[in-house]
């Protein structure tokens, strides 16, 4: 590909983007600023996670009819099994941030921090 | 801590649209765009205040890239129990992005048109690309990252940014010219 062709696509996708985000409905930018507010304003706490908790409770009955269902000769893959803890750790993001954090430090050296 | 406020509203104002359209193409959800936004601003805020100003952008991306990573798992494990049982998740369907999409700089019907379909394309093609395709073009062609800091965001060497980067040129490339007339 050309430099030249590089730069058209890239240009006809920020456009594109740019003029996407310049037509957001009101309604979606008020959210966004809400939620901007809330997290200056709640520094400390946790984001209101709403729609996890459907899917925990879900997520619990899966775990438990997986375990359920993984017998030998039973037809569910052993390894969806990590996933369904996945759904029922809300803790999970925070654990993945965190070591992108250290590893970041890591590489980062003292600087870093 | 209390004196980065003011700082940090701005950064989380000058990213916060961008990083829900990031956030819409990356799930094709509105309502979970949102939501993971919102999120990803919140954990910002509460763990990396106190960083230098010019990381909480890979930061900030980082973290929505972790968010949005982790909704596709949940909603594979939450699509197949739902198969499991017999019933699909009707709500939550995307919207069209561009529906009704005025045209800012004006020109007619014809030419509103025209630009409609052309951003249509070039969003459906964004939309269609492979996961990392998809975050290393918009972080970098949109959002400004530099080839070390899109790597940061998205937790991967540099030269895999440049991979995945050129792959999604083509793709894109491939995609804009096979919907040409």
């Amino acid at each position: 590909m050309s430099g030249e062709e590089q730069r058209r696509i890239e240009e006809q996708a920020r456009e594109a983007l740019d003029r996407s985000v310049e037509t957001l409905p009101p309604g979606v930018r008020a959210r966004l600023a809400e939620a901007r507010r809330e997290a200056i304003a709640g520094r400390g706490r946790a984001a209101p996670r709403g729609w996890l908790l459907p899917a925990g409770g879900l997520a619990a009955a899966a775990l438990a009819a997986a375990r359920w269902i993984a017998l030998p000769g039973a037809g569910i893959p052993g390894g969806i099994e990590g996933d369904f803890e996945l759904l029922l750790s809300e803790d999970s993001l925070d654990l993945v941030e965190n070591l992108d954090f250290y590893l970041w430090l890591e590489e980062e050296g003292p600087h870093a921090g | 801590m209390a004196d980065a406020a003011p700082a940090l509203e701005r950064f989380l104002a000058s990213v916060e649209l961008k990083a829900y359209r990031i956030a819409e193409l990356g799930t094709g959800h509105r309502e979970d765009a949102l939501e993971l936004v919102q999120e990803s601003m919140f954990a910002l805020v509460r763990r990396y205040a106190d960083r230098p100003e010019q990381d909480w952008k890979p930061l900030f991306y980082r973290i929505l890239e972790n968010r949005i990573r982790d909704w596709h798992r949940r909603r594979k494990v939450r699509d197949l129990w739902q198969g499991w049982i017999g019933r699909r998740d009707a709500d939550g369907e995307a919207d069209d992005p561009v529906q009704a999409l005025p045209d800012p700089r004006g020109g007619g019907p014809e030419r509103e048109t025209a630009t409609r379909q052309q951003t249509e394309r070039m969003l459906c093609a964004l939309g269609r690309l492979p996961r990392r395709q998809q975050q290393s073009f918009l972080l970098r062609a949109w959002e400004g990252l530099d080839t070390a800091q899109t790597a940061r965001a998205m937790g991967c060497a540099e030269g895999s940014v440049k991979t995945h980067y050129a792959r999604a040129l083509q793709a894109l490339r491939g995609a804009l010219g096979e919907e040409e007339p």
